[in-house]
C-alpha cells in the first residue's frame, strides 16, 4: 500500500510538473518611467485646478471647443482607462456611473470598467482627458501612476475643451490636474 | 554488472507478460502523445490566427466576443482617416469592415451544422495576407467561399464543399464560388460571404468589427488612442493576437481535461504494470539470491531488472510512435470555432519516449526493491 501511495504521488508530481506556470496577469499599474515625468506633464500635474468643478454629464451639454472648464470625476468608464505610452485617461462621472467596487456584493475584478452601467450612461458620463504639447499633440509618455493617477482615483481637471468635441464627445486638453486624497 | 543480454533474454521468459507490458505502455504513450499533439495543435492554431500587426476595433464591452460586437458602418472610414501607421499599398489603406456571424447552415446532405461565417469585402485580403484563394473566385452576391478545412468543422466529406456546390443560410441558397487557404489558422474553417449578403441574412445594421493592419505592431498605441479619443463611437481597440490569446485561455480547461484524462489512464497503467511486475519479480527472488551468492551486487541486479522493464516500455513507446505518425500526424480535429491539424513533431516524439522511459523506471523500481530486499539466506530458501 505504501509503495502504491509513493507511486501515485510520483505520478501526480510528474503530471503537475508538466503544467507550465503562467505569470499572473495582475492588474498592476505600470511604474512611471525612471527618468520621471516630462516638464510639460509635471507642469500640468503641479498646477491646481481653478473654478468650481462640475460633473461631466452637466458640462458636456453646453461645452464648446475652446471653452475653459473644470470637471471632477473618477478614472473609470473603460476596461483600460489609460493609453500605454500616452498622456491620456478616461474620466467617469460618479453621478452617472457606478464603479463596481461600490457594490459590496459585486466581485468584479475590473471595477473601473463600469460593466453594470448601460452604454448610454457610459457615453453620457465619460470624457477623455489628455495632456498635449504646444503643437496640440498628445504627450508620448504614460500618465498612469504619475502624481497618484490610477484606476478609480478621484480627479479634478481644469482645461480647454478640445477641437472635435460635441454634445456626444467631450475631450479636455488638461492644464491642471489634481488627484483628490 | 550483469550483461545486457541477460535482461534481453529475460524479456522473452513470458511472452504473454511481455505483450501485456508492451501493449499497455504503447497505449499510455500513444495517449500522452495525442494529448500533447492536441494541446500543441489548438494552441498553435489560435496563436497563428492573430497577427500582432492587426488591430480589431470592436464595440466597447464586446472585447471577448466579436460576434456580439456592434460597430457603426462609418467607423471604417473614420478609423482609416484617424489612425496613423496603417499599412498602405498603392494608396489604399488596409482597413477591413467585417461581420462575424455564427449560425446553422444547411449542408448538401440535408443536415444542419453550426458554422462560423464572415462577411467581407476584397479589403479583407489586405488585412489577412495569409488568406490565399486556392480555387475559384472571391464571392459575389449569393456566393460564398469556403476555407479548405471547413468540411472537417462541418463534419462533411471534403468533396461536399467543392466549387459549384451550395449551402443554405437563412433559407437562402449560397453557391460556393471559391476555396481559400490560411495555413495554420482558424480562418480556414470559416465560410466567407460578401459583406452585403451577410448584413442582409444576419439582419444586421452594424458591423461586428473593423480590422486595421498596421505597419508596426508598436503603432497599436495609436489605434488605442483613437478609440479613447472617440468615445462617441463606443469602440475598443484590441490586438488581434491578444484576442486569439484570450480564446486560447478560454479553451484552457478543455486542454487541461485532455491532460487529466491522459494522466489518470497513465496512472492506472502504471499501477497495472507495477502489479504485473510484482508478480513477475516475486517468482525470481531465489534466482536473484543465487546471482548475489556468485558475486553480483544488489545494485547490478537492480539495474538489470530496470533494464528489462524499460526495454519493454520503450518498445511500447516505439510502437506508439509509429502508430502516432501513421494515424495522428496530419489529422484535422474540429473544435467549436474551427479545426486544427495534429502534428507529431520532435516535441511530441520526445514526450512519448520520456513517458515510456518513466513508465519502465517507475513501474520496475518498487517490485525490484521488494524482490531484492530479503536477506540472502532467506531469499535462497524462498520458493
Amino acid at each position: 500500500m505504501k509503495t502504491k501511495t509513493t507511486c501515485l504521488t510520483l505520478a501526480v508530481i510528474a503530471l503537475l510538473a508538466s503544467c507550465k506556470k503562467e505569470e499572473s496577469a495582475a492588474n498592476t499599474s505600470p511604474a512611471p518611467s525612471a527618468s520621471g515625468p516630462s516638464q510639460a506633464l509635471s507642469q500640468v500635474l503641479g498646477t491646481s485646478p481653478t473654478g468650481e468643478a462640475k460633473p461631466i454629464h452637466l458640462i458636456r451639454a453646453t461645452a464648446k471647443p475652446g471653452d475653459e472648464i473644470t470637471v471632477s470625476g473618477k478614472i473609470m468608464g473603460n476596461a483600460s482607462p489609460f493609453v500605454e505610452g500616452r498622456s491620456v485617461f478616461i474620466l467617469g462621472d460618479p453621478e452617472v456611473l457606478t464603479a463596481c467596487n461600490e457594490d459590496p456584493a459585486d466581485k468584479c475584478t475590473t471595477p473601473w470598467d463600469n460593466c453594470c452601467d448601460s452604454k448610454e450612461d457610459k457615453k453620457r458620463g465619460t470624457a477623455t482627458v489628455q495632456v498635449v504639447d504646444k503643437d496640440g499633440r498628445v504627450l508620448k509618455e504614460s500618465i498612469e501612476g504619475v502624481g497618484g493617477l490610477a484606476k478609480l482615483a478621484d480627479v479634478t481637471v481644469s482645461g480647454k475643451v478640445a477641437e472635435g468635441s460635441s454634445a456626444d464627445l467631450l475631450i479636455i486638453n488638461a492644464q491642471a490636474i489634481r488627484t483628490e486624497k | 554488472m550483469l550483461p545486457f543480454t541477460y535482461a534481453v533474454r529475460n524479456l522473452f521468459r513470458s511472452k504473454t507478460r511481455l505483450l501485456q507490458t508492451i501493449g499497455g505502455s504503447a497505449m499510455v504513450v500513444l495517449l500522452v502523445m495525442a494529448s500533447v499533439a492536441i494541446n500543441n495543435g489548438m494552441k498553435r492554431v489560435l496563436s497563428a490566427s492573430g497577427s500582432d500587426r492587426n488591430v480589431i476595433l470592436v464595440g466597447a464591452g464586446s472585447e471577448e466576443s466579436i460576434q456580439r460586437s456592434e460597430v457603426p458602418e462609418t467607423t471604417a472610414g473614420i478609423a482609416e482617416a484617424g489612425v496613423p501607421g496603417i499599412e498602405e499599398t498603392l494608396g489604399v489603406r488596409a482597413v477591413s469592415s467585417e461581420i462575424h456571424y455564427m449560425n446553422y447552415i444547411g449542408l448538401p446532405d440535408g443536415r444542419k451544422s453550426q458554422a462560423m461565417l464572415r462577411g467581407v469585402t476584397l479589403q479583407t485580403l489586405r488585412v489577412h495576407p495569409e488568406v490565399r484563394l486556392t480555387e475559384g473566385e472571391f464571392p459575389g452576391a449569393g456566393e460564398v467561399m469556403v476555407g479548405r478545412l471547413a468540411w472537417r468543422k462541418l463534419g462533411l466529406d471534403k468533396s461536399d464543399l467543392k466549387i459549384g456546390g451550395s449551402i443554405t443560410l437563412e433559407n437562402q441558397e449560397m453557391k460556393i464560388s471559391g476555396i481559400f487557404a490560411a495555413p495554420g489558422t482558424v480562418l480556414e474553417s470559416e465560410i466567407w460571404a460578401s459583406l452585403g449578403d451577410l448584413r442582409v441574412l444576419a439582419k444586421r445594421e452594424t458591423l461586428s468589427c473593423v480590422v486595421l493592419r498596421l505597419n508596426d505592431p508598436a503603432d497599436f498605441t495609436e489605434a488605442d488612442l483613437f478609440a479613447k479619443q472617440r468615445l462617441d463611437l463606443e469602440l475598443s481597440a484590441l490586438r488581434e493576437s491578444d484576442y486569439y490569446a484570450g480564446l486560447s485561455a478560454f479553451f484552457k480547461p478543455l486542454r487541461a481535461m485532455t491532460w487529466i484524462t491522459a494522466g489518470l489512464i497513465a496512472a492506472g497503467a502504471l499501477f497495472g504494470g507495477v502489479n504485473t511486475l510484482y508478480a513477475a519479480f516475486a517468482s525470481r527472488v531465489r534466482e536473484m539470491a543465487t546471482l548475489q551468492s556468485i558475486g553480483f551486487g544488489r545494485g547490478a541486479l537492480l539495474v538489470s531488472l530496470v533494464q528489462e522493464s524499460t526495454l519493454a516500455c520503450l518498445t511500447g513507446a516505439l510502437l506508439a510512435s509509429v502508430v502516432a505518425v501513421v494515424l495522428l500526424d496530419g489529422r484535422t480535429v474540429p473544435f467549436s470555432i474551427g479545426a486544427f491539424t495534429l502534428e507529431v513533431g520532435p516535441g511530441v516524439a520526445i514526450t512519448g519516449i520520456v513517458t515510456g522511459l518513466l513508465l519502465g523506471l517507475l513501474g520496475a523500481l518498487p517490485p525490484a526493491f521488494r524482490c531484492l530486499k530479503p536477506p540472502l539466506p532467506t531469499a535462497l530458501r524462498m520458493s
